[in-house]
């Protein structure tokens, strides 16, 4: 049995939580958000047949890098990161955080953005084209929490990277 | 060197034309070396490169490899394993896979390996289990029914803990009982065992939050890396992780656990890093190898169970003071019963039994009540039971009361009865019943004195009577009344000689009597008158009987028919004379022969006649005797 940590990144209010609460089922409360900074969660997934327990560390949102708990990040094998598409700022501000995050443990990791709430198309503010531009370099998917699309993919893909990233360096 | 001698390998046949030689002899080294030099070399060196060049040869044959190999393979294996795990290791998952496949192909062949042990194996493992639920149900019981087992179910349902966790709590010292082995950097878990399924949440998350609590409470407290979270207490759950340089060790121990559990752990962790190494340090997520450390984390779940008090339980004393102090009760209890009995009816029979015509048989106190009941046998002379107790301080209303009435034979009872039965008893007589005897002394009446005379049989009780000390106040006038009495009777029989001594004579076959004897009838009836008047007085009862005689002349049958009409004309005569009928019988008795004849009269004239017999009471209804033997 693989056993993959991942880590859901983002600041606060883009819904991190809400696609892992779609993604996964619960047993631990938020309330561990605002007492540790980090909730876990577990899924087994099925990559080509091959069953993958993905252990998903939902980190409190933060604004800054600086403030992340880089010791929750440590062990990763890939990351999520969510982008709310009805404010700008999280994308820019997490920008920022992505990129400290490149340069830190998480460094050449696997990993994908989401911009989520995709179910509340007229107030999106991040525009397709903007979006287009960012999946030139990342894997990108638009989800919504809400209803569901997106998300599901967004995990498989992710675990699906990580295990290709395990061969790679074997061949 | 001698090391071809232990290599029995095949050499391939050397072929100086064919193949591809570099080697054999001297011209061709010429033809190879320009240098003499490297000529020199060369030829010095021939042998062993000769032998190099075999070797290799040799070795590039794979049956020659192959059996090279199989000469050490079951020594090097065994040799690997003493060191450590690693041949193990490779090799079980190919075992894994080559039993899977053998299994899926040749099910029968495990069919008919496993057949004859799986009985023994199924038999073992359920009596194993019944033994196991003997045990349960054994502490179950012991713990259900003891003071200690309900005071544990009053702190589960206090702690709303469940019983068995309570029971749990207080008949283990200590229980290791999950045991996480966790990657370090990931804090992802590797294994985990745990000694009751489904106890705790997905191990797999625990682990997780496990590490991100270590690296919480390291970040929070700006802590060097090399200090880590060691201990988390929760109630009487402990945690206890070992951190080691690629995983730890995290184990939740229940109880009071002895210090040397960081040993215990700190030694799994140390096995499962030289164990372990290489995987733990290329893991990259696959935690199928980490199955290698169960063993090694087995060796973790320890447990011990708290010591038992030595000794009886508490409800064991209880129990046996409770029962001594029942008993205890209970003694006294019939102790002060039988007391109070012996007390009360030696109380009663002192003071009942001196009552005349009283007895207590029986005295009974209620043990459960206190209610005395007594049985009590009473002459129905004697007086009342309620009376005596009344008398002697007792309410009558404190007993149930059983009488038995009887006749006592208590001289006071007889004597209470003779004065019943002798009422009114006059004043100067004194009466005493002494044993069975009635003793009366004094002076009385003679009719009184009758009367005791004849009562006293009558008396129960009485055997006899003594009256020697009675005087009795008639004597005198009895004794007078005696001596009158005798005198009469002499008077009597002299008038009843005189009446007896008459004969009416009567001439020859005539009825009447003749003229000269009537004034004989005359004097017959006075004296018989007399008679009548004495024999009353002295209490008899006189008859006087006409006797008809006839001379021996004449028919016999005419001479009795004679007689009769004789003594039946002397009946009326004397009838005349005022005498009455109820005093007079006749008889008729014909021609008396032995007959004393007067002298101067002739017989047969004197037999002719009418005679008299005088009977006194005693003597009625004797007159044929008397008759027959004056015939």
């Amino acid at each position: 049995m693989i056993q993959k940590k991942i880590c859901m990144l983002g600041v606060p209010g883009v819904g991190k939580t809400s696609c892992t609460e779609r993604f996964v089922k619960n047993i631990y409360s938020d309330v561990y958000h605002s007492t540790i900074g980090v909730k876990v969660d577990k899924k087994i997934v099925h990559v080509d047949g091959t069953p993958v327990t993905l252990i998903i560390w939902d980190l409190a949102g933060e604004n800054n890098f600086e403030r992340y708990r880089t010791s929750y990040l440590k062990g990763s094998s890939g990351y999520l990161f969510v982008v709310d598409l009805t404010c700008a700022s999280t994308y820019e501000d997490g920008l920022n955080i992505l990129r400290k995050v490149e340069d830190s443990e998480l460094g050449n990791l696997p990993y994908a953005i989401l911009f989520n709430k995709a179910d509340l198309m007229d107030r999106w503010e991040i525009s397709q084209e903007t979006i287009h531009q960012i999946a030139q370099h990342a894997p990108v998917f638009i989800t919504s929490a809400k209803t569901g699309d997106g998300v599901e993919e967004a995990f498989m893909t992710l675990a699906s990277m990580m295990l290709q990233a395990d061969q790679q360096p074997a061949s | 060197m001698n090391n071809s001698r232990s290599f029995h390998f095949h050499v391939p046949p050397q072929n100086s034309n064919g193949g591809k030689t570099t080697y054999t002899h001297e011209s061709s080294i010429q033809e190879r070396f320009n240098d003499p030099y490297e000529q020199l070399v060369a030829l010095l060196n021939e042998r062993e490169r000769n032998r190099l060049d075999m070797l290799e040869e040799m070795l590039k044959d794979q049956s020659n490899r192959a059996n090279i190999i199989s000469e050490v393979l079951p020594e090097a294996i065994a040799r690997r394993g003493l060191k450590d795990s690693r041949m193990n290791k490779a090799i079980l998952p190919h075992v894994m896979e080559s039993l899977q496949t053998l299994f899926r192909k040749k099910p029968q062949l495990f069919i008919d390996a496993l057949f004859p042990i799986i009985g023994t194996t199924i038999r073992k493992s359920i009596s194993s289990s019944i033994a196991g639920i003997l045990q349960n149900i054994s502490q179950g019981l012991e713990h259900a029914f003891t003071l200690r087992g309900l005071r544990w179910r009053l702190e589960a349902w206090r702690t709303g803990r469940s019983f068995a966790e309570v029971v749990l709590s207080h008949t283990i010292a200590y229980r290791v009982e999950q045991v996480f082995l966790i990657h370090r950097e990931t804090g992802i878990l590797l294994e985990h065992l745990a000694l009751e399924e489904g106890t705790a949440q997905d191990p797999q998350i625990v682990s997780s939050m496990l590490s991100a609590i270590r690296d919480f409470v390291r970040d929070s407290f700006s802590m060097s890396p090399d200090e880590t979270l060691e201990r988390i207490r929760v109630g009487d759950l402990t945690v206890f992780i070992e951190q080691g340089p690629q995983a730890l060790i995290a184990a939740a121990v229940r109880g009071e656990p002895p210090p040397q559990i960081s040993d215990i752990l700190r030694i799994a962790l140390e096995n499962v890093h030289k164990d372990l190494r290489v995987e733990l340090a290329e893991f990259s997520g696959d935690v199928s190898p980490f199955i290698l450390a169960r063993p090694i984390l087995e060796e973790c779940l320890i447990q011990k169970d708290r010591e038992r008090k030595k000794g009886l339980g508490i409800i064991f004393w209880i129990l046996l003071v409770s029962i001594l102090a029942a008993m205890g009760y209970g003694a006294y209890t019939y102790g002060k019963f039988v007391y109070g009995n012996y007390k009360l009816q030696k109380e009663l029979d002192a003071q009942l039994n001196a009552e005349p015509g009283f007895q207590l048989s029986q005295v009974r106190i209620n043990i459960f009540t206190g209610e005395a009941s007594l049985v009590i046998t009473r002459d129905a002379l004697a007086r009342q039971i309620d009376q005596i107790l009344r008398e002697r301080g007792l309410n009558p209303d404190h007993f149930k009361l059983t009488e038995r009435l009887v006749v006592s034979m208590d001289p006071k009872m007889i004597e209470q009865r003779v004065f019943e039965k002798l009422s009114p008893i006059p004043e100067g007589v004194n009466i005493q019943v002494i044993g069975d005897v009635l003793y009366v002394s004094g002076r009385a009446r003679d009719d009184f004195i009758q009367r005791i005379e004849r009562s006293w049989p009558a008396v129960m009780g009485l055997s006899g009577i003594n009256t020697s000390n009675l005087e009795n106040l008639d004597a005198e006038l009895l004794a007078e009344r005696k001596k009158t009495q005798e005198q009469l009777a002499l008077e009597l029989q002299r008038k009843i000689n005189e009446i007896q001594n008459v004969n009416i004579l009567f001439d020859v076959n005539q009825p009447n009597p003749r003229e000269d004897q009537l004034w004989k009838i005359a004097s017959v009836a006075n004296d018989f008158k007399q008679c009548l008047e004495i024999a009353e007085r002295i209490g008899r009862e006189v008859m006087l009987v006409i006797v008809g005689h006839t001379d021996p002349t004449g028919q016999l049958v005419e001479n009795d028919i004679l007689g009769n009409t004789r003594a039946n004309r002397v009946l009326s005569m004397l009838l005349d004379q005022g005498l009455h009928m109820q005093n007079l019988d006749t008889r008729g008795v014909g021609p008396a022969v032995n007959v004393s004849v007067p002298e101067g009269i002739n017989p047969n004239d004197f037999r002719r006649r009418v005679s008299f017999r005088v009977q006194q009471a005693s003597l009625i209804g004797r007159t044929s005797d008397i008759f027959a033997s004056e015939n």
